[in-house]
């Protein structure tokens, strides 16, 4: 697992979520996502992505294998 | 334009049918939202997909079935998850209607050419709607800007909505009801984008004269413009400086020029990256409130080398002011959203307080006129961006005012 430190320029609304949640779920790796310090939550679930309520500027930290890490910042940091 | 034809009401009502387990429930939700993205315009199929994996995520199951366990409503795994999330709320509330043998009757059928009318309608009514049949839709509720009206726009259904009389309409009744020009475009006025994110400048890019409102703040830390501004060459776009404020997020406190004044570095920062782009822009300032303000700005902008500077008349006193504001700035753009809130002392975060957000009252217009008039009269543009603007009747109001130009948001621009 590699931890990359993230500021987003969008907030994680229900679209920009669903298509973070649907690389995760198709990655077939195990993700996490959460606040730096925070306890992270499971990214291939939607509900509990919504659940961190994440505004645009904030930082987040994504926890995953490097062979999918590059992948999911890409989505995490499209406009 | 006209609606006519035999009144068909829709009034939401619920059908017994037998209740399921939470799981199945679930899945139900989410055969309905695939269904229905698969006909839906390009925006709702994406929400609406969004929606579907919200009712198939395991995560949502173990939620509503431990709290059933518990006695508990279903309805109320959404606070459960800290969350007042429409769109997950939603799907957790019909979810709930499954789970207790409920389900919502679907919006009429008729079969033949008819005038749909309701008290209100939400975006899920619309994509249920009969569209080969539906010759028009009038709801006693709601406004031009609703969900609903904009989906009708979208679907080329004439749409009036408030149409209080509605309510003394019977099925089968023939109704004759003209509805105002929904036209936007008004000769010689551009219809502008009210711009935050890349995502926005491409779609509006096809449908938009120009940006009339390019937000800084969503944007940010980044101070790289160029994609943004590249679709729309050869037409202007307006650089909105940030508009950030401190802490405490009051409107009235340290926010937009005022802040910008105590953090001058950051604002040059911005001002160099806008003179350092492709293409001339225009550029303009967040709560200027003086004539003060106004020419402290231009002062800053002027010096990276910026020709066209303007301001935004958000505050009152900055409306009062135009003339003598238009004397040092190239132009202004009217801020309806917070020139109404700041004109009644009314949050429009309040909801209680919701009836005091009309940018059409006589209050703001007069504002709205001075500040139009002293643009005539200094012979410099002053345009109106916000949301108030995409009601066809205060549109058509604002160009009679002499605005020069309107900027909306871009989900509220109508096709070419």
């Amino acid at each position: 697992m590699v931890v990359k430190r993230i500021r987003l320029r969008k907030a994680l609304h229900a679209r920009p979520a669903a298509l973070f949640v649907r690389a995760a779920i198709d990655s077939g790796a195990f993700v996490m996502l959460g606040r730096p310090g925070a306890a992270p939550v499971d990214a291939r679930s939607i509900v509990s992505v919504l659940g961190l309520d994440i505004r645009a500027g904030e930082e987040v930290e994504l926890s995953a294998p490097e062979a999918v890490l590059g992948r999911l910042v890409a989505v995490l940091e499209s406009p | 334009m006209i609606i006519e034809g035999p009144v068909v009401w829709h009034r939401p009502s619920f059908i017994q049918s037998e209740p399921v387990p939470a799981a199945e429930a679930l899945r139900r939700v989410a055969r309905e939202c695939e269904q229905r993205a698969e006909s839906a315009p390009a925006e709702a199929a994406e929400m609406l997909r969004a929606q579907a994996m919200m009712a198939r995520d395991p995560v949502l199951l173990d939620r509503m079935e431990a709290l059933a366990a518990a006695g508990q409503y279903p309805f109320e795994v959404a606070d459960s998850f800290g969350i007042a999330h429409a769109d997950l709320r939603d799907v957790i509330e019909r979810a709930m209607h499954h789970c207790r043998g409920m389900v919502r009757a679907p919006m009429p059928r008729p079969g033949h050419p008819h005038v749909l009318v309701a008290r209100s309608l939400s975006a899920t009514d619309m994509l249920e709607l009969d569209r080969g049949t539906v010759r028009g839709i009038l709801t006693i509720e709601g406004g031009p800007t609703s969900h609903a009206a904009i989906l009708a726009r979208s679907f080329g259904i004439p749409f009036l909505a408030g149409y209080a009389e509605a309510a003394c309409l019977t099925d089968g009744q023939v109704v004759r009801v003209e509805v105002p020009s929904p036209s936007l475009r008004f000769p010689d006025v551009p219809l502008l984008a009210n711009v935050s994110t890349l995502d926005d400048a491409l779609a509006a890019a096809p449908v938009a004269d120009g940006i009339g409102l390019l937000r800084t703040e969503f944007l940010y830390p980044s101070l790289d413009y160029r994609p943004l501004v590249a679709p729309f060459e050869g037409r202007p776009v307006v650089i909105r400086v940030l508009d950030l404020g401190d802490r405490d997020e009051n409107p009235l406190g340290v926010r937009g020029l005022r802040y910008l004044r105590r953090h001058e570095d950051m604002l040059e920062r911005q001002l160099a990256a806008i003179a350092a782009l492709p293409r001339p822009v225009s550029v303009m300032a967040p709560m200027v409130a003086t004539v003060e303000d106004a020419a402290w700005f231009v002062t800053r902008a002027r010096g990276f080398g910026i020709a066209e500077v303007g301001v935004m008349i958000e505050v009152p006193s900055a409306a009062l002011c135009a003339e003598e504001i238009l004397e040092v700035a190239d132009f202004a753009s009217i801020g309806t959203n917070d020139l109404t809130q700041f004109t009644f002392a009314a949050s429009r975060e309040e909801a209680a307080l919701a009836s005091y957000q009309d940018a059409s009252h006589p209050a703001v217009l007069r504002l709205i006129e001075t500040a139009v008039t002293a643009g005539k009269r200094r012979g410099k543009p002053v345009g109106v961006c916000g949301e108030a603007a995409a009601d066809p009747a205060f549109a058509a109001t604002l160009v009679g005012l002499g605005v020069s130009s309107l900027s909306l948001p871009v989900t509220l621009l109508p096709r070419r």
